[in-house]
């Protein structure tokens, strides 16, 4: 197609794009146009052939995070590096991969080692774009009669990859140089086969070597599935109708991301704040300096234009932490446009939509950009931070309700093919920062996302399973009509029984939000805290009874030495001390008492419900009754929370007539308790001027969001009214 | 591809079966749902100004005396929407450990020189219209500011009858009380 | 987790707990899980003596079931659902079918009512672990095409059924059916083993329809069923369906719909097909028509490379097409891909049903072991590391013989073949590997072992995969015991002439295909005889299936009156 090598053709690319608003300057599909049925069958092909390639790398791999977690993807790629289409998994890494491919051109690679067919690239290194050191990126290079003309990528997210703590998931890690053993962005095989050097500095620096190179077997053996079946649709397509038309799958992806943009949403700018504690003070960790309490800024800006452009802000957003909680950019904007699809919906996730996104560099020594400033920022976790603000652009793109005219379930689009149901995105991870249910979120509790379609129950099963096997009572997950104006249901949790003694490690990792209310969620495994409102199905077993039996036990199993070494992902292997008749006590640490100390304890089960949506006094007082009668929630909290007027006698009544008018009070004494904004805000800028009841966490927090970026510390001194030269 | 308005309304009020509403996901968007939708709000509330765009399930924005401005179902009336309308409504924070303890209790609760909690409520009605829970020093979140003659004249083809410039005027009237 | 006892059992919990279900609760069955009781029941079983014991003495008896008996495997979850479906299910499914078999005999049915399992076995309706018969839809078109094979004398057989909505895949290999040992019911997983089928939203209803936002075309997944039907049932449908554009192109006989008995509107199939699909597709109709013909065989095609898709020959396999709509498209899907034959039989309508009939007693059990082959272990090690299989299998066998030849089977009734999965350490699925050994007595059984295992595996997986220095871990066997029951005979006709019967030709008519019309033979199904050789471009209609036969291809009919579809040259 071109003899541009493919530096120029990127160049080329982009110019073109600036120039015609058209990928490729493709204003025209020719191919999709003229042979709309062959151009679908080949999509089907493609995507298929990238679903076989997961197949035979899950299997090949040793990861349970990759076959029943879906932290794994394969994808096909244009010679320039853009995602032509994607398997199953985790779709947060598709952007990343583009942008890992495009590197590698920009690095001039294609000189030098240069590409050739069997060549295995790799990146794990968050320095050049990775997002953390166990999610590794692979690519291999696509040829076909000499030339190169696709990309076969993957990423598998390893089970340990070397850091300061075991496992893969590195919270604690103090810096980048504990995230675990790196791979930046090299070459790392040839002809089919990894280099023994490879292997060498895998089992030399990862705890689990023989998982780590069984994953890698398997990221290679699906590029090289593809690669083997790409061949075979060239045969029978040809080359040239191959390569416009993926080329125009890529175009096509981009204006359908547009047009849904449009029928979707509404212009106009968006705006959220959102914090995520850390409170690690006095708790175990590593370093000194992690001896600290943070509080992270994750504010959102985004603004869509008239022509459906997007622009997305992380102006605000605070200095980078001395724990795995920063990111670079470019998974960042992976990570957005993960949830920006699921949101925007649309069958053909590729490079396409992002080419009408304008992600913000973060402002530079922030969390979410921080290696200019902070070279040494560790991404153990990365996406923890990322989740919060990826649950933004889906709740921003939904005031997008108006125009939708939905407040529930419009977000996401049904993918076609076998799987008509709509997986709930485990909802949790697409709140935004909530407050307590009576106070109720005006905007809307839920997107649904749609997986892609084999996902295979992947999340909402595998977290089943992971629930299950925890002793977790799952709740109805789909009690989406039964949420209006009340928290929603959700799941209790016991805490897993690890001999860990800080559940603050734990928690701040998970986003246990020690002093914030965080109501952000990503996993299933992670929660917030809920008030004891929502009312946990663990009441009705026996599990408060069996849990007292075994505290001791649970407590025992480690010990001092363990403590010492505790960190997020501590196994323990000691041998359960065994528990005579006599030494049980019992023990409702089950349900946590409201007035329980503030340490959480082993074993102590988290409520993972989180907060309505709307007025709580607003609850259709049918619904309410409903609500008792299944269990579903606590006389107390209709009472209080939705000022219903409850009586029982053998099941629950709630008066309607009772209700309205103790709601009409409730309104009046807000009303009355409640003071003009202006009052508030005349006294409060005085206590914001003297930095009143402000925990230096909070100071810290505002001085380096300010600091980086200038225009927000405008923004916040405007509005107080405090001098220009003001500073926290 | 087009719904019952009947079916909007349930859709709006959490009713909609789940397998309705999964249809309603997998078909189109149909094109006149943002119509519907307005009407339907339009006929829930006791006022007759025209709502240009739903903004909570308690607040619209309304047209209104040639001005374009946030107004509860109740009427209360908050003014120009582009002045974030927290700035008009009520508020109760909970910023200490007693009012903070009405909603969480014990280890639950939050630490006040961590967050403060803020109820925004409607001075006509009492609605409880948003919440916050932020540090202090957090200025209240401007949602969302739309731009509606974009949307009125390109996206759905019918402009409104007056133009308001598409910009943030929140500091604007801070910039009148700090005087 | 090896079975020994680390804490005793606190059996006054036990029967407190079951005091307190039985009384308190007034539970209607009762489930006992225990998270090891795969290796080491001893806990189960003393838990569920307590239960009786207080069962009998508060004269309150309800089902009582534990894994350990239902489905002896370590996954905990499946097996916790399994083990809840068999108490509360089992018996009053069991109560139901009794009374199916009591009316039967009524009207003089001599025999004992049998049900089909979900792996395709069947048994008699007092089997003891009924949940097996929990999903066990699918299996008859699967336990056809497997007795078909043996008819045919093919062992690699890739088994497709067009239904109304959905496709429906999966491969017999080397005459093994494809068992899921984990599949999904009912949003659980369940540790049942089952066939392996999979299926696509495509099917002769699905709705075709253009994405307004992209102008894409879409087939599915969702259709129109049989109700409403396609648009030329005129029964509420507007929406464009798979079997409006098989009429359209004159593959579908619309005086022929049913065997005549429902009455079609071609017009609205034309109209609607124009508005909604070829007119915003700038093509002409039959055009377009055809193009969304050509979409779904690649979808169909597509979801069958994928259902074989692990590391099967394609040229090893007969592809077989059955379900009301698969003559109809089989050779649409069956496409340019090197088959080595492709076949289907006059009765595809009801194959299903046929195939229920052609199902033997077989029954399986599975059994998590912990064992291992070393490779760098000497041979005495590696022997004594697998007694553990060896012990599975005897205990497992003799379980089944027991069980069958209480049902009245003798022993040499019945057949035993012996299965391990074996994966290399490490990794997460293991594979099912059927024994060549009945014993591990000598390092050359050992052996064989490993070379059934890696044989297989390289099969299933690429080159890349396979190590040699990592141990194999043996994580579970199974034994299949199997008593061959009365199949429908396929007949041995005498072969007719090629030329089929005059009476069996109808007419000619004209199909739309590469883009202009054809007349096509249009023959009559029932007249056809074994022997008789058609050419494509023809149609043959039956009354509930109709085979298409586009020009490239050639049909015959062996004297199994089995249908073999060849391309010509």
């Amino acid at each position: 197609m071109t003899e541009l090598k493919l530096a120029e053709q990127l160049k080329a690319n982009d110019k073109v794009f600036t120039k015609s608003g058209h990928l490729f300057g493709l204003d025209e599909m020719k191919r999709k146009e003229e042979n709309p049925g062959d151009y679908e069958a080949l999509w089907h092909i493609l995507s298929n052939m990238c679903n076989i390639a997961w197949e035979v790398g899950c299997k090949v791999s040793s990861s349970p995070i990759a076959v029943e977690g879906g932290d794994a993807l394969w994808a096909l790629h244009l010679p320039t590096g853009e995602a032509v289409c994607i398997s199953r998994g985790i779709t947060a890494h598709p952007g990343l991969l583009a942008d890992m491919i495009r590197k590698f051109i920009d690095l001039g690679y294609e000189e030098s080692p240069g590409f050739a067919q069997g060549d295995i690239f790799e990146n794990n290194d968050p320095h050049y774009g990775g997002i953390h050191a166990p999610d590794f990126d692979t690519a291999m290079p696509i040829f076909y009669d000499g030339k190169l003309i696709a990309w076969a990528s993957c990423v598998t997210h390893v089970s340990d990859s070397g850091s300061v703590t075991p496992g893969s998931v590195g919270f604690l890690n103090p810096d980048c140089y504990s995230d675990g053993v790196p791979v930046s962005m090299e070459k790392v095989g040839q002809d089919d086969a990894y280099y023994p050097w490879y292997e060498m500095r895998i089992r030399s620096r990862t705890r689990t070597p023989d998982f780590v190179l069984g994953d890698a077997k398997g990221r290679l053996a699906g590029c090289i599935t593809i690669r083997e079946r790409l061949m075979e649709v060239i045969e029978k397509y040809g080359i040239d109708f191959y390569l416009d038309s993926v080329h125009e799958f890529v175009e096509d992806s981009r204006r359908y991301a547009v047009g849904r943009v449009k029928t979707q949403t509404v212009p106009g700018r968006m705006r959220k704040s959102q914090f995520k504690d850390l409170a690690m003070k006095g708790k175990n960790v590593i370093l000194n300096k992690q001896d600290v309490d943070c509080l992270m800024a994750l504010p959102m800006e985004l603004e869509i234009d008239g022509d459906a452009n997007i622009r997305f802000s992380l102006r605000g957003a605070s200095g980078s932490v001395p724990f795995g909680e920063n990111i670079h950019p470019t998974a960042l904007k992976s990570g957005l446009l993960n949830g920006y699809s699921h949101v925007i919906g649309f069958d053909m996730f590729n490079s396409g939509p992002a080419a009408s996104w304008d992600v913000e560099l973060p402002p530079s020594g922030s969390w979410a950009n921080p290696f200019d400033v902070d070279w040494s920022a560790s991404s153990g976790v990365a996406w923890a931070p990322r989740g919060a603000v990826d649950q933004q652009p889906l709740r921003g793109l939904r005031p997008v309700v108006p125009h939708a005219g939905l407040h529930r379930g419009d977000g996401g689009r049904l993918r076609h093919h076998d799987d008509r149901r709509v997986r709930r995105h485990d909802t949790a991870r697409l709140l935004p920062r909530r407050a307590h249910p009576r106070a109720g979120q005006q905007r809307l509790a839920r997107t649904w996302l749609q997986r892609r379609r084999e996902q295979r129950l992947v999340h909402l099963h595998a977290q089943r399973r992971l629930r299950q096997r925890r002793g977790d009572r799952a709740l109805l997950s789909d009690s989406l009509p039964g949420s209006e104006h009340r928290g929603r249901l959700g799941w209790l949790r016991p805490v897993p029984r690890r001999a860990r003694t800080h559940r603050g490690v734990d928690g701040a990792q998970h986003a246990l939000g020690d002093r914030v209310p965080v109501r952000r969620r990503r996993h299933a495994q992670q929660g917030a805290r809920e008030p004891r409102d929502v009312r946990g199905v663990s009441e009705r077993t026996r599990l408060r009874q069996l849990r007292g039996r075994y505290q001791r036990e649970a407590v025992d199993r480690g010990g001092q030495a363990s403590r010492a070494r505790s960190g997020t992902c501590r196994r323990s292997h000691a041998r359960p001390q065994r528990v005579r008749d006599g030494d049980r006590k019992p023990c409702d640490a089950a349900i946590p008492d409201p007035g329980a100390s503030p340490e959480l304890r082993p074993d102590d089960p988290h409520r993972l419900g989180w907060s309505g949506d709307g007025d709580p006094i607003d609850r259709d007082p049918v619904s309410i009754e409903d609500d008792l009668n299944k269990g579903w929630t606590l006389p107390k909290v209709a009472a209080d929370i939705n000022g219903a007027v409850v009586s029982e006698n053998g099941s629950f009544a709630v008066d309607t007539r009772a209700t309205e008018a103790r709601r009409t009070e409730i309104r009046e004494k807000r009303k009355q308790r409640a003071v003009p904004f202006r009052e508030w805000w005349t006294a409060e800028r005085e206590k914001v001027a003297a930095k009143e009841n402000m925990d230096p966490a909070v100071l810290e927090m505002w001085r380096s969001s300010m600091s980086l970026s200038p225009d927000f510390g405008a923004e916040l001194r405007a509005f107080w009214g405090l001098p220009d030269d003001f500073e926290f | 591809m087009s719904f019952d308005k009947a079916e909007i309304e349930m859709l709006m009020d959490g009713v909609l079966a789940w397998p309705a509403v999964q249809d309603m996901m997998r078909e189109a968007k149909d094109e006149d749902r943002f119509d519907k939708y307005v009407e339907i709000v339009q006929e829930r509330v006791p006022w007759d100004d025209r709502i240009l765009l739903p903004l909570t399930p308690a607040l619209s924005i309304v047209a209104r005396d040639g001005r374009r401005i946030v107004k509860c179902r109740c009427g209360h009336e908050f003014g120009d929407y582009r002045v974030n309308w927290k700035l008009s409504s009520l508020i109760y924070v909970r910023d200490d450990e007693e009012s903070l303890s009405e909603v969480y209790q014990g280890r639950e609760m939050p630490d006040p020189s961590w967050t403060q909690v803020r109820e925004y409520v409607c001075p006509g009605c009492g609605t409880q219209l948003e919440v916050e829970a932020v540090p202090r020093g957090c200025p209240p979140d401007f949602d969302f500011l739309p731009d509606l003659d974009t949307f009125y004249e390109d996206w759905l083809g019918r402009p409104l009858p007056d133009k308001a410039e598409y910009t943030d005027l929140t500091l604007a009237t801070i910039s009148e009380w700090t005087g | 987790m090896f079975g020994t006892p680390v804490i005793p059992m606190y059996e006054h919990e036990v029967e407190q707990g079951a005091r307190e279900l039985l009384v308190d609760e007034e539970c209607e069955a009762l489930a006992i899980v225990f998270l090891h009781s795969y290796t080491n029941a001893m806990h189960e079983e003393r838990a569920a003596q307590i239960v009786r014991r207080v069962m009998a003495e508060l004269g309150r008896e309800v089902p009582l079931e534990i894994s350990s008996e239902v489905a002896p495997t370590a996954r905990e979850v499946s097996r916790a659902n399994a083990t809840v479906i068999q108490a509360y299910a089992s018996s009053p499914a069991r109560k139901q079918l009794v009374r199916i078999e009591e009316r039967l005999k009524d009207i003089k049915y001599s025999c004992n009512l049998k049900t089909v399992l979900g792996y395709g076995g069947i048994a008699d309706i007092r089997y003891p672990r009924l949940f097996e018969s929990a999903m066990s839809g699918p299996v008859g078109g699967l336990m056809g095409a497997k007795y078909l094979s043996t008819v045919m004398g093919e062992e690699n057989i890739v088994c497709s059924d067009v239904g109304g909505t959905s496709f429906d895949a999966g491969a017999i290999t080397a005459g093994v059916l494809p068992i899921d040992r984990e599949p999904g019911f009912q949003e659980m997983y369940v540790n049942v083993p089952m066939l392996g089928i999979t299926s696509i939203g495509a099917g002769t209803g699905t709705y075709i329809r253009l994405d307004p936002q992209t102008g894409r075309l879409k087939l599915g997944p969702d259709s129109a069923g049989g109700t409403p039907g396609p648009t030329f049932m005129e029964a509420g449908n507007t929406t464009p369906t798979v079997n409006d554009v098989n009429l359209l192109l004159g593959i579908l006989n619309e005086d022929n719909y049913l065997g005549g008995k429902v009455k079609v509107n071609k017009q609205v199939s034309y109209d609607l097909f124009k508005e909604k699909i070829a007119d915003p597709l700038g093509q002409d109709v039959y055009e377009a028509a055809e193009t969304c013909l050509g979409l779904l065989n690649v979808m169909m095609r597509e979801h069958l490379v994928r259902s074989i898709m692990v590391g099967h020959d394609i040229r090893d396999y007969v592809l077989l097409g059955y379900g009301g709509g698969g003559p109809l498209h089989l050779l649409g899907y069956a496409s340019d891909l090197p088959w080595k034959a492709v076949a289907t039989v006059p009765y595809a309508g009801a194959f299903s049903a046929w195939g229920g009939a052609c199902m033997d007693y077989s029954f399986r059990r599975h059994k998590s072991v912990a064992s291992m082959i070393d490779p760098s272990a000497d041979d005495a090690v590696k022997i004594g590391y697998l007694q553990p299989v060896k012990m599975g299998w005897d205990a497992l066998e003799e379980e089944m013989l027991t069980e069958l030849v209480e049902e009245g089977f003798s022993a040499d009734q019945i057949t035993i073949k012996r299965v391990i999965y074996m994966k290399y350490l490490g990794q997460l699925d293991d594979i099912e590997v059927d024994s060549p050994v009945d014993s591990i007595d000598s390092i050359d059984d050992v052996n064989a072992l490993v070379a059934a295992f890696e044989d297989r595996y390289t099969k299933l997986f690429t080159l890349v995969a396979k190590s040699e220095y990592v141990p194999i871990q043996v994580s579970e066997v199974c034994v299949v015991a199997t008593v061959n029951t009365p199949k429908p005979r396929l007949r041995t006709h005498k072969l007719a002439d090629r030329k089929p019967d005059k009476k069996a030709f109808k007419f000619k008519r004209p199909v739309f295909r590469g883009g202009k019309w054809n007349d096509a033979d249009v023959w009559r199904m029932e007249d056809l005889v074994p022997g008789n050789e058609i050419d494509g471009l023809a149609v043959i209609e039956a009354s509930n299936t109709t085979l298409f036969v586009p020009p490239e291809w050639h049909m015959r009919i062996d004297e199994h009156d089995i249908y073999w579809l060849e391309r010509k040259g």
